[in-house]
């Protein structure tokens, strides 16, 4: 089968039917990345803790393609790590596939292509220099070192004294090594679990230009993070994980997209009845709690048009509040509906 | 052929870094070893009585040459897996196009080379503490040993691979060179069932070259079998017990 041939074929499975997922994204995400790099079909995986079977992932499938920035998004014990680690060969799924560039991921030979940040913390061999473990681990993935690509990423990481141990640098600067190492043998993808933890508000401005300079280049970039900010800014796509399943895997947008953009909140005094504005048709005040009336508001425009409607009784509220509906929210009700669809 | 060549330099690179940043280390090492070398030889001459151009300190001499580079041997493998485990490594170890055990094996060979190289530093360093009275022939001595080293890289490999599944081993990994002495100690010369342990065979057989006795060459290629039939069948163990680790995904996992 020729490659191109291969690719409308992954393309056209990813699109296919996967029970339980809100929106299935489309490769088409507006930045000109389409050649599906590695492919994940029907994953299972399931562990055996204190005589308990736990299912980690189940049919599970996700494309990645060059110059994508997906954001892998899920609760604690989803299965974010364990799809990562299938990915870098680290754990064996009970069921499925993978395919590397349209062919069944055999051997290891793919894997000088691969560069992994896990949990969090790079395995970095603390006892050598950036450089040193630069210049080793490109060794280790059969590619050559090139000092200025390393000069390239150091500066974009504003990495310090690249030359001293790592172990003689700050919980900080030993991340951002990490984070070099992984990108430093020009991988086509990486994959970056939790990769802000321990960084200050300048690192991960630092790792966002670092992750953007990657998929500028072509690097298929997957973050899987419990910053939802980080992953907002970055991301193209976005895939949600609850409970070892996929509920969501779409672009961005899709994932941003809803129905109602704001939330207005009326807290009242809870020893006067409510006396509630009365809105125009369409809309109606639900109790979020007691003494708390929210109402959902499509855009910007209903909005305006309601504030003169409540101004007359302001003044018996305690307080109004107008939210932005973020991705928090999105993720937060994604994650209620599975668990609640499991329960 | 290439990527064997890039390994190995690769590795060799690494062992440079380590070896340069901490070179007090190493040369502490050294110097505890010849210490304790001495020290011991000291000890036989004046509590034993005995004199080394008597030729009768020859198998001591010789036996803890051997204890020395069986722990080499032996450690190479295992060694690795512990520190590189200590050190959460280990994880981008398998995440290399080169298989684990390949990657061991490369490591192995910088470790035998530079065991082969103590060991003969070591056995010219007695020969000049003796003035040159040492009775054997140093390629007779040499021989068997070098040929028997395998058989405990084999076991060192049975030993990475359990470490891989349960990092929290390290004890009984420790253990191991108390059992090595033993292998070393074992009259396994001439062929007796003692000989169908790992090493122990050669151990014996480069002590009978010690004191002048004239080795078949059947009893080398029984060396090597030994060999190969250890080193196989820790690399199948290791082999089997990784992907077990892959499975229950322990790699990359402390």
């Amino acid at each position: 089968m020729e490659f191109a041939d291969a690719l409308v074929e992954k393309s056209a499975y990813r699109d296919a039917g996967q029970a339980g997922i809100v929106s299935a994204g489309s490769l088409n995400h507006g930045h000109g990345m389409q050649s599906s790099l590695v492919d994940m079909r029907g994953i299972g995986k399931s562990y055996s803790r204190a005589a308990q079977r736990i299912d980690a992932l189940r049919d599970f499938s996700l494309s990645l393609s060059a110059g994508e920035v997906l954001g892998l998004l899920g609760p604690n014990g989803a299965g974010k790590t364990t799809a990562v680690k299938i990915l870098a060969t680290l754990v064996e799924p009970d069921a499925g596939e993978i395919l590397w560039r349209g062919a069944p991921a055999a051997g290891k030979r793919h894997l000088r292509e691969v560069g992994v940040l896990l949990e969090g913390r790079g395995a970095v061999n603390e006892r050598l220099s950036t450089r040193e473990n630069a210049r080793y681990f490109c060794g280790l993935r059969e590619t050559r070192f090139d000092p200025k690509h390393f000069a390239a990423l150091t500066a974009l990481l504003d990495l310090p004294d690249a030359d001293a141990p790592v172990r003689l640098l700050s919980t900080g600067n030993k991340l951002k090594s990490a984070l070099l190492l992984s990108l430093v043998h020009r991988p086509a993808v990486v994959f970056l679990d939790e990769p802000t933890i321990g960084l200050d508000v300048f690192g991960v401005d630092r790792l966002e230009s670092l992750v953007r300079h990657a998929a500028e280049h072509g690097t298929a970039v997957m973050i899987s993070s419990h910053d939802l900010h980080f992953i907002e800014r970055l991301a193209h796509r976005i895939v949600c994980i609850c409970r070892g399943r996929k509920v969501f895997d779409g672009s961005k947008e899709e994932f941003l997209h809803v129905e109602h953009a704001y939330v207005l909140t009326l807290h009242m005094p809870d020893d006067r009845p409510p006396g509630l504005p009365r809105l125009r048709t369409g809309l109606d005040w639900e109790e979020a709690a007691p003494g708390e009336y929210r109402v959902r508001l499509r855009d910007h425009g209903e909005l305006c048009a309601v504030l003169p409607a409540l101004q007359p009784r302001l003044h018996a509220a305690r307080a109004m509040q107008v939210e932005r509906v973020t991705l928090k929210d999105k993720y937060l009700n994604l994650v209620d509906a599975a668990r609640k669809e499991a329960a | 052929m290439r990527r064997v060549i890039g390994h190995l330099g690769n590795e060799l690179r690494l062992a440079w870094y380590l070896r340069r940043r901490y070179w007090f280390e190493s040369v502490l090492g050294v110097t505890v070893l010849v210490t304790m070398f001495c020290a011991l030889l000291y000890a036989l001459m004046t509590v034993g009585g005995k004199s080394l151009a008597s030729g009768a300190l020859d198998t001591t001499i010789v036996g803890f040459v051997l204890w020395q580079f069986a722990i080499v041997s032996y450690s190479s493998a295992s060694n690795d897996i512990a520190e590189e485990t200590r050190q959460r490594t280990v994880e981008q170890l398998v995440i290399v196009p080169l298989p684990l055990a390949g990657l061991l094996a490369a490591r192995a060979a910088i470790h035998l080379l530079a065991g082969a190289g103590v060991l003969v530093a070591g056995f010219l360093l007695v020969g000049w503490v003796a003035d040159g009275r040492l009775q054997f022939s140093l390629a007779d001595v040499l021989l068997p040993v070098l040929l028997a080293s395998p058989s405990l890289m084999g076991i060192g490999y049975v030993v990475a691979g359990v470490l891989l599944l349960a990092k929290k081993l390290e004890i009984a990994h420790g253990l191991m060179y108390f059992a090595l002495i033993s292998l070393v100690a074992l009259p396994a010369y001439p062929v007796n069932p003692f000989s169908l342990l790992p090493y122990a065979l050669g151990a014996a057989t480069a002590k009978a070259a010690a004191v002048g006795v004239d080795v078949p060459a059947t009893v080398h290629v029984m060396i090597a079998a030994n060999s190969a039939a250890y080193l196989l069948a820790g690399l199948v163990a290791f082999s089997w017990m990784e992907r077990r680790a892959r499975r229950l995904g322990l790699l990359g996992h402390w």
